[in-house]
């Protein structure tokens, strides 16, 4: 569309989208990290996002993994055609800078460092990680919350009725209407992420199925928890050192990576 | 040696240890300069701020300084030297060998010498290897599966070279493998810190009698470091960067804990400074100070005893390299495993 070129471009619509897209490492929004360094919206509907990270060697396919995602959000904003993404301080900088401005696949920003697959399979396995990790923190908070390993893998997925109540998660607790107190972000985080692995998020079926939708028995709840648990405390562990060392590199104070 | 309040002695084993030189003169490239930056931001980050160094004499330090920091103050009794070469960054090295074995000459009862390997450098690197390994009398390797040397970024453990190189340190009597995962191992569209070559490893020469030490527990990927751990014995986690969180976010710093007792158990941990991205005082300090949150036993019934911190502080790694511990410090001379 040739008007879009006219449209105006609102920054809060651009920092919106942006907010979307999660270090798929950390599972968690690269703004609220602080790896959103500046914005910048210039004539005709061209923006550049600029991207830092907590240190010069950080890996190279999850920056090129977040810089792509922060292209494509960005690009869907109304009135913006051309993105440029620039990842500042890193060992990287220039190819990964020009090749996402130029849309270039991960091969041919390394070229002959790739072994011919994409970072497509990466990412499926990081989704996974924050899958178990998700589904661990909203198991755990229900059995802790009095609910029986029973109950909890008998939860179907319609069985969630309201997860935007302030005060809490509603459920459908063996037929009955339960009111659990503070569930519900934990509710709707371990949904959308159910969503993003391509499992279902509504419907009959189980709420708790491994990543690969086959269901859990009440007596391999416990066990099967502590792997979600190892992969939460391995990225809250990683995402605790990286915010430190963010925050060391450019200098911001403690709760202002922002 | 660290005395607790009822006097009790507690023998100190540093497992990883640096002597390095990032000054400006022996850089090579920005990729230097943005390693020494890299370091300077964990020491900083992580260390109390009476601790923090500036930047030059974080580049370089002096020999006395080391010996103050690690034995005089620092509690320590054997350090372990553990060279990184990145010759590809630094003219002369970062922290080689070589230059250890000059500070190892001087105090040989502070030091242990370990050395390192690169398959990429094949037949030629394995005479040479061999050679340090008489000359030096090394018992251990490190090894950086993620240094650049030329145009590639990387090796792993199960390469076909590796595998020659892992037979002739069970040849050679060098047991311990200490690894370093980085973050620019080839392929750079799979995961860098992945374990999984570990695990290959560590079952392959299990009986041959190689103990593989993990160092920072294979942070950022320590919920594989531990399934992995949980399954071979020959598998060690070194605390190296974990330690210093008992400063930083303490919080953390228990919950990564109670998981490594849980999956490993006292018997398997190493405590490391990583001299000198940090000091081993204060962390020794505040590890003996430390105590597990209830809200973190709720979850996991782990302990942390007294003789379990001896065997984390120095047992552990004592036994691994056959060193003497005083009897008073410890409950025994540790013997071969």
């Amino acid at each position: 569309m040739i008007q879009t070129a006219f449209v105006a471009v609102s920054e809060e619509a651009v920092l919106a989208s942006l907010g979307t897209v999660t270090d798929p490492e950390l599972d968690e929004s690269l703004v609220e990290l602080g790896f959103l360094d500046s914005v910048r919206i210039e004539d005709e509907g061209c923006v550049e996002v600029v991207l830092r990270l907590p240190t010069f060697w950080c890996a190279p396919n999850f920056a090129y993994l977040m810089a792509l995602d922060a292209r494509a959000v960005t690009l869907k904003v109304s009135g913006v055609h051309q993105v440029r993404v620039v990842l500042k301080d890193h060992m990287y900088s220039d190819e990964i800078s020009t090749g996402i401005s130029a849309g270039l696949p991960f091969d041919e920003v390394f070229p002959g460092q790739a072994d011919g697959e994409d970072v497509g399979e990466l990412r499926t396995l990081f989704h996974g990680k924050a899958f178990g990790m998700r589904q661990e923190q909203l198991a755990r908070f229900l059995l802790d919350a009095g609910l029986t390993a029973d109950e909890v893998v008998a939860l179907r997925l319609d069985d969630v009725l309201d997860t935007s109540n302030a005060s809490g998660l509603r459920l459908q607790v063996g037929g009955q209407p339960r009111l659990v107190r503070g569930g519900a972000p934990l509710a709707r985080a371990y949904l959308e992420r159910r969503s993003r692995v391509g499992l279902n998020s509504g419907g009959s079926g189980a709420l708790f199925t491994t990543v690969e939708g086959t269901s859990i028995a009440a007596a391999e709840l416990a066990e099967y928890l502590q792997c979600g648990r190892r992969q939460r405390i391995s990225m809250t562990f990683n995402a605790v050192m990286c915010k430190g060392l963010l925050e060391t590199r450019y200098d911001l104070s403690k709760g202002d990576a922002e | 040696m660290y005395r607790t309040a009822d006097g009790e002695e507690i023998f100190i084993v540093d497992g990883h240890v640096h002597f390095w030189d990032g000054s400006p003169a022996n850089q090579r490239n920005r990729y230097a300069e943005g390693w020494v930056e890299c370091f300077y931001n964990y020491h900083k980050n992580l260390s109390p701020a009476e601790y923090v160094w500036p930047l030059e004499q974080y580049q370089k330090y002096s020999e006395s300084q080391m010996m103050k920091d690690l034995f005089d103050e620092g509690y320590v009794d054997v350090a372990i030297f553990q060279p990184t070469y990145l010759r590809d960054f630094f003219t002369n090295g970062w922290n080689t060998t070589e230059q250890d074995a000059v500070i190892k000459a001087k105090y040989p009862d502070k030091f242990i010498l370990n050395s390192a390997w690169d398959p990429r450098d094949e037949e030629a690197g394995l005479r040479e290897f061999e050679d340090k390994v008489k000359r030096y009398n090394i018992k251990g390797v490190k090894l950086y599966t993620a240094e650049w040397k030329g145009d590639s970024r990387g090796y792993k453990l199960s390469d076909p070279w590796a595998r020659k190189y892992f037979d002739k340190c069970v040849d050679l009597g060098v047991n311990n493998i200490h690894i370093h995962k980085g973050p620019t191992i080839w392929p750079f569209n799979k995961d860098a810190f992945d374990v999984g070559d570990v695990d290959d490893a560590a079952t392959m020469y299990r009986d041959a009698g190689l103990n593989f030490i993990v160092e920072h527990c294979g942070l950022p990927r320590v919920e594989d470091f531990c399934w992995i751990a949980a399954q071979e014995p020959n598998v060690y986690g070194g605390l190296a960067v974990v330690m210093p969180f008992i400063h930083a976010s303490p919080h953390y710093f228990a919950e990564v804990m109670a998981e490594m007792l849980w999956w490993l158990g006292p018997d398997r941990l190493l405590f490391s400074s990583d001299y000198a991205l940090w000091s081993p005082k204060w962390i020794i300090d505040k590890f003996m100070a430390f105590e597990f949150p209830q809200d973190i036993l709720d979850k996991r019934a782990v302990t942390l005893t007294l003789e379990d911190k001896k065997k984390i502080l120095g047992l552990n790694a004592a036994k691994l390299y056959e060193l003497e511990v005083p009897t008073k410090a410890g409950f025994q001379v540790a013997v071969p495993a």
